[in-house]
């Protein structure tokens, strides 16, 4: 397998895997979408909520707020010496108190850890009116999107690597010009890829050129987007997909061992 | 009612985004060009901000407290 970084920025990391399976690479997927571990409020213990929304759906909201996660420190529920009884070691308390008019945003909770804390501090929460308030004790617990999907840290997708022919073209500037993601440019009449990473396989060009491009995505070779949420970095993510994909297939390996 | 906290479809959070959108919106900008400088790609997460209304504005004033 070859791994090559395609492109990098605040939301999203882009490589290059050659030489691989889609079956493997939906491994992957399937790892960072149900298997990761991540914070995310759990229960909430409502003191005074007079706002517009019941309990139940700003308790809904709380819940899919984005936490910073701190995966040293803590330990999944069923894991912790606490047996699920809830510990210090498995959950954390955030506290909300809020008094209208205004909006209530996610910076306003308070967290007991200064490293867990809401990564997108101007989520509204909830707008309240005068004399409306809301005050409120939320439990924070470690989980993986097999629970939920709120503690899945983001998401991990990928493409077929676009492989284009282009034979001979009766009218390449509007085909350069119809491609969603501009991957070619039409010079002196001819139509030339130019940018053949951009491109989605959406086969408009096939369509429009009626065959004379031929698009289709590689079985071997892909293109690899990570995308996280905020609770971890992209690099987290990857070396816990393959931490849980390593605890699976040791797991594994011990059952068929008692076999014999 | 009010702009939810994540994307129904994706899981991507928007919520933290849409005051500026509609700031802008308001401002005169095009949707297009605002979604598109917010990051909001999917159609999915564009479909959340095109099709929100904030009814909670409306709704407080019907609510107990």
């Amino acid at each position: 397998m070859e791994v090559k970084l395609l492109s990098q920025d605040k939301t999203q990391v882009r490589v290059v895997v050659k030489g691989t399976t889609p079956a493997e690479m939906n491994t992957y997927r399937r790892t960072v979408l149900t298997q990761l571990p991540a914070m995310a409020i759990d229960t909430v213990e409502f003191i005074e909520n007079s706002s517009a929304l019941y309990d139940e759906m700003l308790a809904h909201r709380l819940g899919l707020v984005v936490l910073k996660t701190d995966v040293e420190s803590y330990f999944e529920k069923a894991k912790c010496k606490c047996k699920g009884a809830g510990c210090a070691r498995c959950t954390l308390d955030l506290t909300l108190e809020a008094e209208g008019p205004g909006i209530v945003y996610a910076e306003q909770l308070k967290s007991k850890d200064p490293a867990v804390i809401p990564v997108y501090g101007k989520t509204p929460l909830v707008k309240l009116l005068e004399n409306q308030k809301v005050k409120l004790i939320a439990h924070a617990v470690l989980s993986t999107g097999k629970e939920h999907i709120k503690f899945s840290p983001g998401l991990l997708y990928y493409q077929g690597y676009p492989q284009i022919k282009v034979g001979a073209v009766k009218n390449p500037e509007a085909i350069a010009e119809m491609c969603p993601t501009k991957v070619f440019t039409a010079d002196s009449k001819k139509l030339t890829v130019k940018n053949k990473e951009a491109c989605i396989l959406c086969m408009a060009c096939v369509d429009a050129s009626k065959g004379d491009v031929e698009v289709s995505g590689s079985a071997t070779d892909f293109i690899l987007t990570i995308e996280p949420w905020g609770q971890l970095s992209p690099g987290q993510m990857v070396d816990g997909c393959v931490d849980a994909l390593h605890e699976q297939i040791d797991a594994l390996s011990e059952e068929i061992k008692k076999l014999k | 009612m009010i702009i939810p906290i994540r994307c129904h479809s994706c899981g991507k959070p928007i919520a933290q985004l849409w005051e500026e959108y509609k700031r802008r919106i308001a401002q005169g900008e095009a949707s297009a060009k605002v979604m598109n400088d917010l990051g909001l790609v999917r159609y999915c997460c564009r479909a959340q901000f095109m099709g929100h209304v904030d009814l909670i504005d409306e709704i407080s004033k019907f609510k107990k407290g």
